[in-house]
This record gives C-alpha cells, sequence and structure tokens, in this order.
C-alpha cells in the first residue's frame, strides 16, 4: 500500500484523539539532534472547525480487538474499514520528512490493539526508539497508552515519551460498561494512570473523554475529573463531545451538542486556574448538568452580593468577576501593591478588563453601576 | 520589558522615552496610553514572530541547508532564525527576507548578508558535502495535503473560527492551505 493511504486511512482513524499543548521542560542540551520540545502554543495549521493542526497525529494500526460502540475501528463496527499499519521505519521517516520541514510540532502516536497490547506497545516504541536513536529527534512525543499494557514496557516508553496519556472515555465503571464491554475501568485505565504518574514525565499525563457516549452527566464526568488531579496528577483533561460514526452500534444514537464540551472546558478551566472548588457549581447545575449560559455569570449573580472594589479586592474576589482574567487581575494587583489607585472605567479598559461584563459587579473609587433592582 | 516593541514598523521613540518616565506599576499593568501603546507593539511583534515560526515552511538542501523566505511586517529575522537554529543545531539555517538572507551555522548565529536567498544557497552549496540524514528525507507536497485533509471533522465545521486562526496576510501557508481559506465564502459574497 502507498504511504499517501498510510497516511490518509492512519490520520483519519486518529482525528477524533485531542491534544494541545506540545511543549515539555525536558532539556536539550546536547548539539547533535534534531528538535527541542521547548516552545508552546504553535500551530502549524488549522483544520475547518479552527482546531490547531500542531503535532503528526496518526494511529499506528487501525486493526482492533477492543468493542468500542462509538469506534470504527472496533470488532462491533458493521462497516469494516480497510485495515492498515505503518512499519517503524515508515512512520518515522514520515515524522521526520515532515517535522524538519516546520509542518508539525511534534508526533502524537496512539493505535488500535492489534493482537494484544503488548505486542501493539512493542510496535510504537520501536518507532519512537528509532525516531530518538537514528534521527536524533529531540522534540515533542505524545505516547497514547494502549489499555491493558504491561508495567515494564510503559516504563520502557516513558524513557522516550513528553507526555503520555490514557483514554478514560467515561466517568466511572458502570458507564465504561455501557460503551465497552472488554476493558476494566479499574484495571486497565485507573491503575494505567497510576503507573504514568511514578513515571514523572516531563509533560505530565492527560485523559479524554467521550462526553455523552453513556448518558453520563455532567457532574460525574468533573467529579471523575477532580478526583484525577488529586490522585493521578492530571495535567488536563479533555472533553470531545460523542458524534455517532456510520458503522458503529451508535450510528443512530443522537449527537451531543459542541455547547456540551465548551462548558465542561469552562468549569474546569475555574477549577484548574481559579481554584474554584466543585461543590460551588452543584448551585448553578440542574440534574446534574451545567446549564447553556455562562458559567461564571452565574456564579457570580449568585455569590457576588455587592460590587467588588477593584483597588481593595483580592485575587480570590477580582476573579470572580465575569470580565476578569487572571492576566487582568494580576495587573490590578500589581497597582494595588504600588499603591496606584484605579479611578476611572477607562483605565480597566486599558488595561484588558471587558467592562461591558465586568460593570455590574465592580466598584471604581466608591462608585458602582446601578441596576433596576435597587428600585423595586 | 518591551523588548520587541522597538521592533515593530511604527516604533516611536518618543513615546518610549515618555513611558520610561512613568512609574513601573503603570506601565505594567497597562494603565496608561503609553503603556498601552507599547503593549500592544510587542504584543504585534510577538504574533508576527509566533506566525512566521508556525507558518513558514522551511525547503531542504541535501547538503545539510534548511531554508525559507518570508515577508515580516516588523524586523524579526533574526529572532525567527535564531528559532530554527536552536530547533535543527546540526544544520545551516538561512532565512531570506526583503532585508537579506540571515544565516545560523551549527547552532551560532552569523548575521545577515544583503543577497537574496536563492543566490547566498547556491554560493554555499558548492562548497558543502552531503548530509546523510536530509538526503534521506524526500518529502512531496501531498504528504501534508492529505493529511491536512484527513484532519478535518465535517460535524465540527465552525468557518468563523477557521478564519479568525487563519493568517491570511501571512502568506507562508501552502498552496493546498490557500485554497481551503479561499473556499470560504464571507458574508459580503453573497
Amino acid at each position: 500500500m502507498e504511504i499517501l493511504d498510510k497516511i490518509r486511512i492512519l490520520g483519519d482513524a486518529g482525528k477524533y484523539d485531542t491534544c494541545a499543548s506540545s511543549s515539555s521542560n525536558r532539556k536539550t542540551t546536547t548539539n547533535d539532534r534534531i528538535g527541542n520540545a521547548a516552545s508552546a502554543g504553535i500551530c502549524h495549521s488549522f483544520t475547518q472547525n479552527g482546531r490547531c493542526v500542531s503535532l503528526f497525529k496518526t494511529l499506528y494500526s487501525n486493526s482492533c480487538i477492543y468493542d468500542c460502540k462509538y469506534c470504527s475501528n472496533s470488532t462491533c463496527a458493521k462497516k469494516k474499514s480497510q485495515k492498515v499499519s505503518y512499519t517503524p521505519e515508515e512512520l518515522a521517516k514520515t515524522f521526520m520528512s515532515l517535522y524538519v520541514r516546520n509542518y508539525v510540532e511534534g508526533l502524537f502516536l496512539s493505535s488500535g490493539i492489534v493482537k494484544d497490547p503488548d505486542k501493539t506497545t512493542e510496535d510504537m516504541l520501536t518507532t519512537v526508539q528509532l525516531l530518538r536513536d537514528k534521527y536524533k529527534f529531540h522534540g515533542y512525543i505524545h505516547f497514547k497508552v494502549i489499555p491493558g499494557v504491561n508495567k515494564h514496557l510503559l516504563k520502557h516508553a516513558s524513557e522516550f515519551a513528553d507526555r503520555m496519556s490514557v483514554n478514560l472515555e467515561a466517568p466511572n465503571k458502570s458507564r465504561l460498561s455501557e460503551i465497552s464491554s472488554n476493558k476494566d475501568y479499574k484495571i486497565d485505565i485507573i491503575r494505567r494512570q497510576r503507573w504514568v504518574k511514578q513515571f514523572k514525565l516531563p509533560a505530565g499525563q492527560t485523559t479524554q473523554y467521550v462526553v455523552g457516549g453513556s448518558d453520563e452527566t455532567d457532574i460525574e464526568i468533573l467529579k471523575r475529573t477532580r478526583w484525577e488531579y488529586e490522585n493521578v496528577s492530571l495535567r488536563r483533561a479533555y472533553f470531545s463531545v460523542f458524534l455517532p460514526v456510520r458503522g458503529t452500534p451508535f450510528q443512530n444514537k443522537t449527537p451531543e451538542p459542541l455547547l456540551r464540551e465548551h462548558r465542561l472546558y469552562n468549569i474546569d478551566f475555574m477549577m484548574r486556574q481559579y481554584k474554584i472548588k466543585l461543590k460551588e457549581f452543584s448551585s448553578i447545575m440542574q440534574d446534574g448538568m451545567l446549564p447553556k449560559d455562562d458559567p461564571k455569570l452565574l456564579l457570580a449573580k449568585q455569590t457576588l452580593t455587592k460590587p467588588v472594589d477593584v483597588n481593595e479586592s483580592s485575587f480570590e474576589q477580582l476573579i470572580r468577576v465575569p470580565g476578569i482574567g487572571p492576566t487582568s487581575a494580576n495587573r490590578i494587583l500589581r497597582l494595588q501593591k504600588n499603591k496606584q489607585k484605579i479611578t476611572k472605567y477607562e483605565t480597566l479598559h486599558s488595561m484588558g478588563i471587558v467592562l461591558k461584563r465586568a460593570k455590574p459587579f465592580i466598584k471604581v473609587n466608591g462608585r458602582a453601576q446601578t441596576h433596576l433592582g435597587r428600585f423595586v | 520589558m518591551f523588548n520587541w516593541a522597538s521592533r515593530h514598523k511604527d516604533f516611536q521613540k518618543d513615546v518610549f522615552v515618555r513611558g520610561a518616565r512613568q512609574h513601573h506599576a503603570l506601565l505594567r499593568s497597562k494603565a496608561t496610553p503609553e503603556a498601552k501603546k507599547l503593549h500592544n507593539w510587542n504584543r504585534q511583534v510577538g504574533m508576527g514572530y509566533c506566525k512566521t515560526i508556525s507558518f513558514l515552511r522551511l525547503k531542504t538542501s541535501k547538503k545539510g541547508i534548511l531554508y525559507g523566505e518570508i515577508n515580516p511586517e516588523h524586523r524579526i529575522e533574526d529572532l525567527v532564525t535564531r528559532h530554527f537554529m536552536k530547533r535543527f543545531p546540526t544544520y545551516m539555517i538561512l532565512i531570506g527576507s526583503s532585508r537579506g538572507t540571515f544565516l545560523a551555522v551549527r547552532n551560532s548565529y552569523r548575521g545577515h548578508v544583503d543577497q537574496p536567498l536563492k543566490q547566498f544557497l547556491h554560493q554555499l552549496e558548492s562548497y558543502l558535502s552531503d548530509d546523510h540524514i536530509l538526503a534521506d528525507l524526500d518529502f512531496d507536497e501531498s504528504w501534508w495535503e492529505t493529511y491536512y485533509d484527513s484532519q478535518e471533522i465535517p460535524e465540527r465545521e465552525n468557518k468563523r473560527l477557521f478564519l479568525q486562526f487563519m493568517p491570511k496576510k501571512y502568506h507562508y501557508m501552502t498552496d493546498h492551505e490557500r485554497k481551503q481559506l479561499s473556499k470560504i465564502r464571507r458574508l459580503d459574497s453573497f
């Protein structure tokens, strides 16, 4: 088979995996190398949906012994796709050809499970070993962990990879059983995540959910995500809404709205960056689902009973105001620290604060925007 | 703090001098018109640099040279050359622009010459021997086109976001990416 067909088929099979950052804190001291992994946020192109194309994201093979009901590569898919696989040399060479010409920033390597998890991981390992040893590649590699792989192979892979990830797909055991009958949640997935945590990778580990694949609620997903941050040192979680694929048992299932994914990212960001506790969001949820409106605005309406004085408030108070993010909150704090008072709204606007959203919740120089409710 | 602002095409020294007299907290927090201007210049140069290193496609010479041509708005050619120099320390990097050809050799920046890229490249190649890795990495533009097309998920199409991110004014994109961009119709085309 032509290399072009492999790029097309295996690239297409891996497109639902999400990955963003390509930065790593791995030091590259030697000059006898190709590539580095220090730069973050470089997107080499964008797809028609605005997603960044940063890494060469591909499957090693699209054969699979698992029966995930949403996946076109699984054993229960009615429409069998053509089964193809790279050879390690082929994949390494294709990737390097793209990398030296600045088309991609790194490699994202995943795979279907060909015979058993160990055999597949061995082939993937041969590829990354070739890249590191033969081609002297020192750039970014994201290595997908195959559920059920043994610890020895995983440890070996961690020596080459910057980041590893095991896809949770669902928030708990019973939800996963609705999607797949031959994956064990605790043994095949959680145990592997605990092992990856021990390896202390330069770019840590991540995970991904199929949101809406098993009719789970948002609170189930968020609780699991919080557990992952606390127990397996998760760097971040990715949410990908369920989209039906033709020829799979879930082909007639209703697709999830993209807004749901967006709201989950909102809450995840506020949990990680703003340090807002998950239980605080329970007041804006209905039946365990997030609202369609902006959760930060809803939370502010409930918790900010009086206007926040920008000249006297702490970071924790400022960050809760809609229109003020971590960067602008830090700018305000810098002025407070240096005893520089903010007296005009224009100053706030110049500092990057979105006044349209922030005005109802802030007080500047003793003045606050009034609202109809005060006169009722 | 404003290292990159001076590289801006519209940089004015008097704005910088007025800004320098202000309190550092006001400057860093973007709280005065001068601070805002300096921050914006810094950001625009930073964005120009980021887009250039993202969208510049390098070409390879079997003699161990990686080269590319750019046409940036601001004076960032040396920064771009240094970026690729750090990334590919075993190779020679040549970045051409209207201001000449910028050169880095084996992880060391060497400045620029006033010759056009192609002419300088031709001269250099005659002195060098083949690099076995680059000579082995053959490439066809269709590999990238195929890969790029394979990543599209039609159900998630969001043309507004695509247009927001895809830098039309930077012409370092491949022909294929430019074609994808031209497929999109703006409201005024109806």
